[in-house]
């Protein structure tokens, strides 16, 4: 699952041959389910779609120890699979139309305006997102899931600055979200990212914001 | 390693989310139920 929030065009060029379906997540949906603010991130359903691990920052299969647990996780949740078809999962999110309804029947509901833009934008249309994320912090300027979203449907539609300024609000309410951080460095600085990615230069980015040299709200810590 | 339930707990059920693959196509946590499933969280930036 990548974490892109502009789309499939490069996390498509890192999952090239892999044997496995990747998906993107461009709303970081499941970033904010589970309340991570960093990648890379490894989380083990059993056979009913329970959580069975989570494993926040640093998620490394290649690392022995990493690897052992999490093979070890899938032997026992195999083991005690049940026979027959396991129950259906909850549903993440009410339909758009059911939204766009309740909108209408509780106009001064941010976390409402916040979730149909959400489904506005998961539909493709960024544009009406934008619209109803910005009713949703009228109501609530602190709404972080709203900053951040509108962020990301304003750089989809190519409003690179506006979606950058979005993104810095998010930033200053969570200082040490490092999926806002790091979008907003690789909107910025797109040659440190592609075609590879400089890991040497995050790092001295990252210096360089502990130190508040940078007009990003410092990194904690 | 740091182990940690965020806003859902380990033994909460994931809700059904439905996201894009690489081609556009819907896929949902809930087409893998009836085994483990290994999700990575992963980003190109």
């Amino acid at each position: 699952m990548a974490e892109d929030l502009t789309g499939p065009e490069r996390p498509a060029v890192f999952a090239r041959g892999l044997d496995f379906p990747t998906v993107v997540d461009r709303q970081n949906a499941l970033g904010r389910l589970l309340d991570f603010d960093v990648v890379p991130n490894g989380v083990l359903l059993d056979a009913e779609g329970r959580i069975a691990f989570m494993h926040v920052g640093g998620f490394d299969l290649r690392r022995d120890d990493v690897r052992a647990r999490v093979e070890g996780l899938l032997d026992e949740l195999a083991e005690r699979a049940p026979p027959g078809s396991a129950p259906d999962l909850p549903q993440r999110a009410p339909a758009l139309e059911t939204l766009l309804a309740e909108v209408a029947a509780r106009p001064d509901d941010a976390d409402l305006w916040s979730a149909l833009a959400e489904a506005q934008a998961g539909a493709g249309d960024d544009a009406a997102a934008v619209a109803a994320y910005e009713r949703a912090l009228a109501l609530d300027r602190d709404l972080w899931t709203a900053h951040f979203g509108q962020g990301t449907a304003l750089a989809r539609l190519g409003r690179g600055d506006e979606a950058v300024a979005a993104w810095k609000r998010a930033l200053a309410l969570d200082p040490a979200n490092f999926v806002v951080r790091k979008q907003i460095w690789a909107h910025r600085h797109p040659d440190r990212f592609w075609p590879e990615i400089d890991f040497g230069w995050q790092r001295e980015e990252m210096t360089r914001e502990r130190a508040g040299a940078s007009d990003l709200p410092p990194v904690p810590g | 390693m740091i182990e940690r339930a965020g806003r859902l707990a380990i033994g909460d059920p994931m809700p059904d989310l439905e996201l894009p693959d690489l081609g556009g196509r819907a896929l949902r946590i809930g087409d893998f139920r009836g085994r483990p499933l290994l999700i990575f969280m992963w980003a190109s930036w």
